[in-house]
């Protein structure tokens, strides 16, 4: 027994080395760790710790009690518990402090880059010309006026009678069947049906609906269709919705084919309707 | 500072201090619940402004889409029962705090009404730009995987920006980048499912039947990509984006690591979106691909970046502990909380595995026991980072709530015990008792000071004529068994304990306290009583 040696250790290398189960090595703490102690900071005279009243009776609550060597604290059941501390739930900072013009630093790029992203492409877009194929003509005459986006990929003598339009994942293919036809629009979609059957693995139609569009006999119909290997196109995986348009114009049997990957083919309903309403015999 | 300023509690790398790893220099506070209504913040009145904007969008496209009344409700049934169970896989990931649940609905809002809306006309405005500058085969293959990840990362990211600059606090690690990230991106890709199963019925011909074409949908989306949708990729930027904000210090090859999470969210929409490995759905008669197919299918795009965000959420889940441990360093009291319990709380596994060993040591109630203890240790936590760490009546009353639950598990009767004493009359040591077990009960200091100190329960009242005369200084101070600098410390006594000077030895002070515990702590320390 004697006293403290300089070499005494450090409370945290010493707990830090032992079992498992002891308590946990405290945070350092310049007071305990400088040894020999230097002058307490904390002045016992002044102590805002004390309590004014007598301190409640260190009151057991159980075996466990038994360890640590309880501070005499509030007990539990008391209703008179003193809680210096006791600050409830507290606030993220900002609460109660004056808008501060820094704040607004952050949440102005924060909103910038929205207005970018959001606003910029919708200006962005409305500055940009967009590409048009224009007027065609598909055969015999008839043509057929592409809306804004539309872009001509094959014109008539590439590979098929007709031409091709795109937009995005979506094309149009338009064609005159023959160029004396006096049957129907409903007799078109007919036997463009028949061809369209042979082409694909598997086909479902929707309900049909024969109309006036710009003054022409048309028949309408929306597919369903899953096109195997050799006839799926770059653009279109699998199973495309489409829609079929055939027309008799002035004496042309026309057929207006749209076709898009599933799911994509409201994207151009807009676009579809318009040009067909474009379909006229020079 | 960045443009982002710093958060609340900016937790540095930890380092190994022997077998007590430190924890962050300056320990979150946890028990401070942050709420997302703060006037004082711009960017609250941002959320709200563009919440306003977002949900007009959404209201229009909701009432449009559930005009299909079967398909609507069929289709909010399904994404609901894949959306739960990841809503709470999120939560009990963040396993030591548990984020404000009005923040996380926050989140989830942002993400299925503010994203999702100016995501809609953000992608059609930058697909025809788009359109406009490249060929039309291009836009066609690549438009999605180039517009969709730009558009709609940036704008999810921003939803955790503004949660972040709402809540600066709650962000203490990347833990929490990840779970808000997550539930913008569980509420996007909820919305967003919602209305491609109802784009699937309104395309298909005749839309007479409501419920097929959702139910296929469902298969590809869910079923075969659910893993590796939004939720991935926003997970990963919120990670990215919280670890630049919470470790500032950190070096600069690691925050290159946390931006390259960033661009690694992003790129993992790209490959989703990307025409690559289509290959995989192709089949031999042109039918569509069966549902294994669309899982094998995602499994390839999204595997590899769904591995890297489980390895991050680990890192992650281990800087939590690490804030846990600069928490609740320094309890003088052994039964509150022991470094193996810590570990044992470091994952749901672990967790599981402590409650699975009380269970074989002490049935189901010590099972059961022990997941209350888990759960009173994290709560002391929460109630430390809150208070006054050692004095506060708050963490005093959920300091006695653990010892009240260790007592009750200790009180258990082994069940090895009972079951070897039939066989066992003479009363030897039962093999429950060799049964190692990180979540029972600590040895108590009382047992380990018997040379000197008392093995008994303390006592019913104070000690007869015990009066102290000393006071433990502010910030504890440590006890020893016996006035032995070679030996290590047995505790460390709390401040503003009450002593009694009993003897000196030089600067040692032999001291006793109310309950009869007693041992040598350095006399020049201790404050006298007035």
């Amino acid at each position: 027994m004697g006293d403290f040696p300089d070499g005494t250790p450090k409370p945290d290398q010493a707990s830090s080395s032992g079992e498992s189960n002891r308590p946990i090595a405290p945070s350092p703490r310049p007071a305990q760790l400088q040894w020999p102690p230097a002058e307490p900071e904390w002045q016992p005279a002044q102590p805002q710790w004390q309590p004014a009243q007598p301190q409640t009776p260190w009151q057991p609550q159980g075996p466990w009690q038994s360890w640590p060597p309880a501070p005499a604290g509030p007990v539990a059941g008391t209703s008179q518990t003193v809680a210096p501390n006791t600050a409830g739930p507290t606030v993220a900072p900002g609460q109660g402090l004056p808008l501060d013009g820094v704040r607004w630093r952050p949440t102005a790029l924060v909103a910038a880059v929205i207005a970018v992203v959001v606003v910029g492409g919708l200006v962005l877009n409305g500055i940009l010309p967009a590409p048009s194929a224009g007027t065609q003509d598909i055969g015999g005459g008839v043509t057929i006026t592409a809306a804004s986006g539309w872009v001509l990929t094959s014109a008539p003598g590439d590979n098929s009678a007709g031409i091709v339009l795109q937009k995005g994942d979506a094309t149009l293919t338009a064609q005159v069947l023959s160029r004396s036809y006096s049957g129907s629009s409903g007799s078109v979609m007919a036997q463009v049906r028949q061809q369209l059957e042979s082409q694909v693995t598997q086909i479902s139609y929707g309900d049909e609906h024969q109309t006036l569009i710009a003054g022409n006999d048309s028949t309408s119909v929306l597919f369903e269709a899953i096109l195997s290997g050799s006839e799926r196109s770059s653009s279109h995986m699998g199973t495309v919705d489409g829609e079929l348009v055939c027309m008799v114009v002035s004496d042309n049997a026309v057929v207006v084919e749209v076709a898009a990957p599933q799911g994509d083919l409201q994207y151009v309903t807009d676009d579809i309707s318009a040009m067909v309403k474009t379909v006229r015999a020079a | 500072m960045g443009p982002f300023g710093s958060a609340g509690s900016a937790p540095q790398g930890s380092a190994a201090a022997g077998s007590v790893p430190r924890g962050p220099a300056e320990p979150p506070h946890w028990g401070r619940q942050a709420s997302l209504i703060q006037p004082r913040e711009p960017a609250f009145w941002l959320y709200l402004v563009l919440l306003a904007v977002g949900g007009y969008f959404f209201y229009q496209e909701q009432a449009l889409m559930s005009s299909l009344t079967t398909a609507y409700l069929l289709s909010w049934a399904l994404v609901l029962v894949y959306a739960v169970p990841v809503a709470l896989v999120v939560y009990r990931l963040d396993l030591f705090e548990a984020e404000p649940k009005i923040l996380l609905a926050a989140a989830v809002i942002w993400g299925g009404i503010i994203a999702t809306s100016l995501s809609a006309e953000a992608n059609s405005a930058w697909l025809s730009v788009l359109g406009k500058v490249t060929a039309p085969d291009f836009t066609a293959q690549w438009g999605k995987a180039i517009v969709g990840p730009g558009v709609e990362e940036t704008l999810k990211l921003m939803g955790v920006v503004i949660l972040y600059l709402v809540a600066r606090n709650e962000f203490d690690g990347p833990m929490d980048g990840f779970v808000y990230g997550a539930m913008v991106g569980l509420g996007f890709t909820v919305v967003e499912d919602v209305s491609y199963f109802i784009n699937a019925v309104a395309s298909a011909p005749g839309a007479v039947d409501q419920s097929g074409p959702v139910f296929d949908t469902f298969i590809i989306r869910v079923v075969g990509g659910g893993l590796y949708g939004h939720v991935l990729f926003t997970g990963l930027t919120g990670t990215g984006f919280a670890y630049l904000v919470t470790r500032r210090s950190a070096s600069a090859l690691k925050r290159v690591g946390a931006a390259a999470c960033i661009v690694a969210g992003v790129a993992a929409h790209v490959v989703w979106n990307s025409p690559l490995m289509e290959s995989i759905l192709q089949t031999r008669d042109g039918t569509n691909p069966s549902a294994l197919q669309w899982v094998e299918y995602g499994t390839a795009k999204g595997l590899p970046f769904l591995l890297l965000l489980v390895v991050l959420v680990l890192f992650a889940t281990r800087s939590e502990e690490n804030n846990f441990r600069a928490i609740v360093v320094g309890e003088p009291d052994p039964n509150v909380i022991t470094e193996p319990e810590i570990r044992s709380l470091r994952s749901l596994l672990a967790r599981r595995s402590a409650r699975e060993r009380a269970k074989r040591s002490h049935g189901p109630a010590g099972a059961r026991l022990t997941g209350q203890l888990q759960a009173a240790q994290i709560e002391y936590a929460l109630v430390r980072s809150r208070f006054d760490p050692v004095w506060d009546p708050e963490v005093e009353r959920q300091r006695r709530r653990i010892r009240a639950i260790r007592a009750q598990l200790e009180a258990l009767p082994p069940v090895e015990a009972v079951a070897v004493a039939s066989s066992n009359p003479a009363g030897q040591n039962s093999p429950a008792q060799a049964i190692a077990s990180s979540a029972s009960p600590p040895t108590r200091p009382a047992q380990a000071v018997e040379s000197t100190g008392s093995t008994e329960p303390a006592p019913a009242a104070p000690i007869a004529g015990w009066s102290p005369t000393h006071l433990v200084p502010p910030g504890g101070m440590p006890a020893w068994l016996a006035p032995d600098p070679a030996q290590p410390p047995i505790a460390v006594l709390p401040e503003r304990l009450d002593l009694v000077l009993e003897s000196s030895a030089g600067a040692w002070a032999h001291v006793r306290a109310v309950n009869g515990w007693h041992g040598w702590v350095d006399g020049r320390l201790l404050i006298p009583r007035r």
